[in-house]
């Protein structure tokens, strides 16, 4: 934890893995993020439902730092990472993300896309490395693909690529942003499964996602996200059966209408 | 062993057949104009003997090597320099720390200057201005401060090559790559760059091939290339063979280069599957 | 790929069909002892008498039915030969007299009344076009004015056209870079004068009229330099000079002075007083009136006139001549009219005149 020590003064009260303290995150004049707050525990699976444009992606690249924040505070465990002028690339590289788009990088084969990682980041040699993203690769289904590079992967396959390429880094933490939104209907579910599977490796998660049934299945709380302010939060009985807010009632209705629950 | 060719292959093959006896005879039409109706044009006996003598040829292409591979050592030195300084340009253009504001203000003035004044007079005012500063034999060679000149202001034009290239590296592979704690300096290095150097290949070696010429240019501080040799031997014969001797050197060595490149990234476009390279 | 490779056929056409231009170009060649250029390369300069045979053949052989005469050039030059032995000549003044006594000598066989000849044969009917360089240079035009008639080549032209009966009026100047005036298709003048001089090769494409002017190479230096004053060639063995691209001086550098280090080349003199400005090179090869131009002429701020080189009795000098378009009627008028100017001794007052104040008394250089 030297990184953890060097971010800043550990704070006592803070208990939970990630916690976000009345965030304000502006493009421009819109503010995107309305002070949010947000707390993530230990193993916890948290899904952030909403409408496209209600701020889930924004939080989550703001929790990476790909983002700075206007105001408010993040905390992962109890260290302020906020702080502006801090050393981002430690705390990177202990959260892994994610992205919908997969943003493998094309000119790298599948295991070099796993393996630029913990080499230059970790500094491991290219034999341990490739030792790992071998056994990672083998666990996730993509054991032959190792030496396809990504154009020749169907949408899932580089999802699951991009899911392993994260998990080389051995995150304390995933952030996962619309993973299955690009993909074909009948490639969702190998994608699922992944996570599924983390869930019971006790990986702790932040989900951004459209799928309500997989939603309701995989977390442990459940929080609806409207124009940047979390609107309301609880577990998944509670959201999807219980609605409290007005807000996430419309927004339930609509999806159900949609057919999308 | 022959299967029956689909509807498909049929119409292609017939598509193929026909664009082929196409080209073939609209490539034989130009060739029979310009043997036939060449040299019915009144002027075709002159132009000949000025600039397609053969004897005249023969001597000059052979006196020529020497000088011409004076052209291209140069270029074999400044490539690289151009290629290094154009990145270091194109990096500096880039920068986005608030702080580093003058280096960015310095590499955008310096791109406009060198870019908007013609070669010729760089390679005059380097060329002659410096070595007058300095006035010593060694320091002052017209050889140094021609190269100077050329991959001062070549680097202009290939770092807004190689900026472009960096610009269309779409924004999402920087956050994949930062995402996975890699530095700024990393993520450029293993992940932009490569890709972006890919995407400027073509426009590279369109500055590349122009340098290869422009190296000429030089002759004005003195050294004899090429070009000088083959203005010395029009004098002397009062024709301009010399110069068509001149040509073909170039094209011996600019289109060899071109092809070999394109060859090498088709190669290179195949192994990464077809759309690698958005 | 299959485009690259069709391209490739393409271009492989293209050289084919270019080799087999030049080739069938031998074959057929109008001239029939076209000389080989290698032969003539390594001769040129260092023996003259090579020079002077290859002159002569190309006079009698590209003589046409509409002109009586062998062409001027090659007359003068073969003359000359027989001439220069009996008067080793040093100076430019000299020099003038031999290419007087040259074209003497052949004064039966140009017979040519010049103001009756032109009627008919220039490009406009009643005026003597005439190009020079652009710019044009001291002291053979003063000031790039060639029409106020001061400066040697202007003064010679503005007689020539008297002898031909045109009024100073009628004389109409144009300029032309050195291809232009060798470039084939029709020209914009009727002669070109910017120093042109005569060599066998050239003449093989061009007209040259007699000579008007015989000059030496002469070598400028800065005022410091150890070559400021040599005493003979091998002085400047070790010399790194320079010289104007197409420049007989040139030549003279590789084929005479021969020094071990490669001759630095410029497109003009300017550039080449800039780099011996800038001790980029020890030496300067010019004709000597240009030369003196150079250094007398705010060329340079430093310059020195370190010396003329000595020229040999075997060889002609650094002959300048009008360049006429190949086989043009009007070359025999031009040499009528200079032969009355050589004879009458115009020619030598005119280099007199504008050449000889500022290259009199320049050390020669002794060969050796």
């Amino acid at each position: 934890m030297t990184d953890a020590a060097a971010a800043g003064e550990t704070d006592a009260g803070r208990t939970a893995k990630l916690e976000l303290d009345s965030v304000v995150k502006r493009f421009g004049q819109r503010t995107v993020l309305d002070h949010v707050d947000l707390s993530v525990a230990e193993s916890e699976v948290i899904c952030l439902i909403g409408a496209s444009g209600s701020g889930k992606s924004t939080l989550l690249r703001c929790c990476n730092l790909l983002e700075p924040i206007d105001d408010g505070a993040i905390y992962l465990d109890g260290v302020d990472i906020s702080e502006p002028g801090l050393s981002t690339d430690p705390i990177r590289r202990r959260i892994g993300m994610v992205f919908q788009n997969y943003n493998l990088f094309p000119h790298m084969n599948v295991l070099r896309n796993v393996t630029i990682g913990p080499m230059k980041v970790l500094g491991q040699s290219t034999a341990v490395a490739q030792v790992a993203a071998h056994e990672l690769l083998a666990v996730f289904g993509l054991a032959d693909k190792a030496r396809a590079y990504p154009d020749q992967l169907s949408g899932g396959q580089q999802q699951r690529v991009a899911i392993v390429r994260a998990l080389a880094m051995k995150p304390e933490l995933m952030l996962l942003d619309e993973i299955t939104a690009a993909l074909d209907p009948e490639l969702v579910g190998e994608v699922l499964d992944v996570i599924r599977g983390l869930k019971q490796e006790r990986m702790t998660m932040v989900l951004a996602t459209h799928e309500m049934s997989f939603a309701r299945e995989i977390s442990d709380r459940v929080a609806f996200l409207d124009q940047g302010v979390v609107c309301e939060i609880g577990s998944p009985q509670q959201i999807f059966n219980d609605p409290v807010e007005p807000r996430t009632r419309q927004f339930l209705q609509r999806v159900i209408d949609a057919g999308r629950l | 062993m022959t299967t029956p060719l689909t509807r498909r292959q049929r119409y292609e093959q017939r598509t193929k057949r026909r664009s082929f006896a196409i080209a073939a005879a609209s490539t034989i039409v130009v060739l029979a104009a310009v043997v036939v109706l060449l040299p019915m044009t009144s002027g075709w006996q002159k132009v000949r003997h000025s600039f397609f003598d053969g004897s005249i040829l023969r001597f000059s292409l052979g006196h020529m090597l020497g000088p011409f591979w004076y052209d291209v050592q140069i270029f074999l030195w400044c490539a690289p320099c151009i290629l290094l300084g154009g990145l270091s340009l194109a990096f500096a253009r880039n920068v986005r720390s608030p702080a580093l504001f003058p280096l960015r203000l310095f590499s955008t003035i310096y791109t406009d200057v060198f870019r908007g004044v013609p070669m010729v007079l760089w390679i005059t005012l380097i060329g002659f201005g410096v070595p007058g500063l300095l006035q010593s034999r060694n320091l002052g060679r017209a050889v140094i401060w021609g190269s100077v000149a050329l991959i001062a202001a070549y680097s202009a034009y290939v770092g807004e090559v190689f900026r472009a290239g960096i610009e269309s590296v779409h924004e999402s592979q920087r956050a994949a790559a930062r995402s996975l704690g890699m530095t700024s300096t990393q993520t450029m290095r293993h992940v932009i760059l490569p890709q972006a150097i890919r995407r400027v290949v073509p426009p590279l070696m369109n500055d590349l091939v122009s340098l290869q010429k422009d190296v000429a240019l030089i002759s004005i501080l003195g050294p004899v290339e090429v070009l000088r040799q083959a203005g010395i031997d029009k004098a002397k014969f009062f024709n301009f063979t010399p110069y068509v001797a001149a040509a073909v050197l170039f094209l011996c060595v600019s289109v060899p280069l071109t092809r070999t490149t394109d060859h090498l990234l088709q190669r290179e476009r195949r192994r990464t599957g077809a759309t690698a390279v958005r | 790929m299959r485009r690259s490779a069709r391209l490739g056929t393409v271009m492989f056409i293209a050289a084919a069909t270019l080799l087999a231009a030049c080739g069938s170009d031998t074959k057929d060649a109008a001239v029939p002892t076209t000389t080989d250029p290698a032969a003539t390369v390594a001769g040129s300069a260092a023996s003259s008498a090579a020079t002077t045979t290859a002159a002569t053949t190309t006079a009698a052989t590209t003589s046409t039915p509409t002109t009586s005469a062998p062409t001027a050039a090659g007359a003068t030059k073969a003359t000359a030969t027989t001439a220069a032995p009996a008067t080793a000549a040093l100076t430019s003044a000299a020099a003038t007299t031999t290419a007087t006594t040259a074209a003497t000598t052949t004064a039966a066989k140009i017979a040519v009344n010049p103001a009756t000849c032109v009627a008919g044969k220039t490009l406009t009917a009643g005026k003597f076009t005439v190009a020079t360089g652009n710019p044009a240079y001291s002291p053979y035009v003063i000031d790039d004015k060639p029409e106020s008639g001061k400066g040697f080549e202007s003064a010679v032209t503005y007689a020539v056209a008297a002898k031909m009966g045109f009024k100073n009026a009628d004389v109409v100047w144009v300029r032309t870079g050195f291809d232009e005036a060798i470039a084939p298709g029709p020209k914009s003048f009727d002669a070109n004068i910017q120093q042109f001089s005569v060599t066998a090769d050239r003449a093989k494409v061009v007209d040259f009229s007699l000579p008007y002017y015989t000059t030496n190479q002469a070598l400028v230096t800065t005022k410091t330099s150890k070559f400021a004053k040599p005493k003979s060639m091998a002085d400047l063995k070790t010399a790194k000079l320079g010289a104007a691209t197409g420049t007989t001086s040139l030549t003279f550098i590789t084929g005479v002075i021969k020094p071990t280090s490669a001759p630095q080349v410029f497109d003009d003199n300017a550039g080449a007083a800039q780099a011996l400005q800038n001790n980029q090179i020890d030496g300067l090869i010019v004709d000597l009136p240009t030369a003196y131009g150079i250094v007398n002429g705010g060329g340079m701020t430093d310059g020195n006139l370190a010396g003329q080189f000595q020229r040999l009795s075997t060889e002609p000098g650094d002959q300048l001549a009008y360049l006429i378009t190949k086989g043009s009627p009007l070359t025999e008028c031009i040499n009528g009219a200079l032969k009355q100017l050589t004879d009458d001794g115009t020619l030598a007052k005119l280099a007199t005149t504008w050449l000889a104040q500022g290259t009199d008394g320049v050390p020669i250089v002794p060969r050796g």
